[in-house]
């Protein structure tokens, strides 16, 4: 999906028309008024060869500043797949929102809250349109004792082909770092703790929909209180074995159930 | 698209199909709350499938949770071991007790 650059400035019903003709490549327009424009860039105006938005002879140009004093709006051409055209005088340009503005924030793509036990959590058929794909959790399981907390992607559930790596610290103590064979994002309290304790994390996974990269992620996560008192921060990172595009991920505790109330959000990032 | 990582769910629940206060059950009916589940969200077309676990699932999950009990016991045991020669050296040794303090593990 195509992005644009930030800072993005829409302004609501902004509206006007040109006095003038203007060429396909000319990169200024004086409007009636600016006024009701972004005062400064930078933001998506369609340009309508005539009346309201809507007619057959368009263009997306992308407004990198407003003079409010002189009405004139100064713009990149062909934005969006248009192309660029010739305008007559009484051309309207009016302030749009693009599929184009739209991928240039990040968007919750899906979500799954937890009213009952459940033993794993699966998305799947992820959009990939996106540039990174990144999961924020809160999350407990009903095993005695606390449990790694795992993510497996495209239905590979052997765990060799997974690897990663955590350091954790509690209370005033590191743990050294430890190495497993799965994909660790994390580790969730059990029933041996202290009640309504649930870890909570955040896991990255640039350029998730790539071929080329063998699959990264990242997760940072936070325990309140746990049994083990080596398991508070927890900051770990791992991969998958594989190149291909990632279209599901599963999330399960090593051994039990995530409990209800568990929630996995799951966003897309431009 | 289709489930994929589990593809013959048990429940299937459809939200918002049209229906302004929710969506409903297109198979199954909703899932007993104390049977454990696998729950898979199909982000093409947003239905959510719930499929129970095999006898052997449950079986192996059982078996597994008793090994990590035995195994937690020993590193427990160890651990515990451990810090009793670390207790018994700070006792011995002054310089020994600070270097614990300085690391923050509990000599007492």
């Amino acid at each position: 999906m195509a992005t644009l650059a930030l800072p993005l400035n829409f302004q609501n019903l902004g509206q006007s028309t040109c006095a003038s003709p203007i060429t396909n490549v000319q990169t200024t327009a004086v409007l009636a008024s600016t006024a009701s424009f972004g005062a400064t860039g930078n933001y998506i105006v369609r340009i309508d060869d005539s009346g309201s938005p809507g007619s057959t002879k368009f263009e997306y140009v992308l407004v990198t500043a407003n003079n409010t004093g002189t009405n004139t709006l100064t713009f990149t051409r062909a934005q969006e797949g248009t192309s660029g055209q010739s305008f007559a005088a009484g051309a309207t340009f009016t302030s749009y929102l693009t599929a184009g503005m739209l991928g240039a924030f990040p968007i919750k793509l899906n979500e799954t809250v937890l009213a009952a036990a459940t033993t794993s959590i699966t998305f799947s058929s992820i959009p990939q349109g996106y540039q990174h794909l990144q999961f924020d959790w809160l999350a407990r399981c009903d095993n005695a004792a606390a449990q790694q907390f795992i993510v497996e992607f495209n239905s590979d559930f052997t765990l060799a082909n997974y690897n990663s790596e955590y350091f954790a610290a509690g209370g005033s103590t590191n743990q050294l770092p430890s190495n497993q064979n799965m994909g660790l994002i994390g580790y969730l309290p059990g029933t041996g703790t202290t009640a309504n304790q649930f870890t909570c994390g955040r896991t990255h996974i640039p350029v998730y929909a790539g071929t080329t990269a063998v699959k990264c992620y990242h997760s940072e996560t936070f325990t309140p209180v746990v049994s083990n008192a080596t398991i508070q921060l927890l900051i770990a990172a791992g991969f998958w074995n594989n190149t291909a595009a990632i279209n599901t991920a599963r999330f399960l505790p090593n051994l039990g159930n995530l409990i209800a109330a568990t929630v996995i959000s799951m966003y897309g990032w431009p | 698209m289709a489930f994929t990582a589990y593809p013959n769910p048990d429940h299937v629940w459809q939200p918002h199909a049209g229906f302004p206060e929710g969506g409903f059950w297109l198979e199954g009916g909703p899932p007993q709350r104390d049977y454990p589940h696998h729950v898979e969200v199909d982000c093409s077309l947003g239905r959510i499938g719930y499929t129970r676990l095999t006898d052997s699932e449950i079986s192996e999950q059982l078996a597994r949770a008793e090994e990590d009990i035995a195994a937690r016991g020993s590193i427990e045991e160890e651990a515990r071991a451990r810090m009793a020669e670390l207790r018994a050296e700070a006792k011995r040794s002054p310089a020994f007790a600070a270097l614990l303090e300085h690391f923050g593990i509990p000599s007492e």
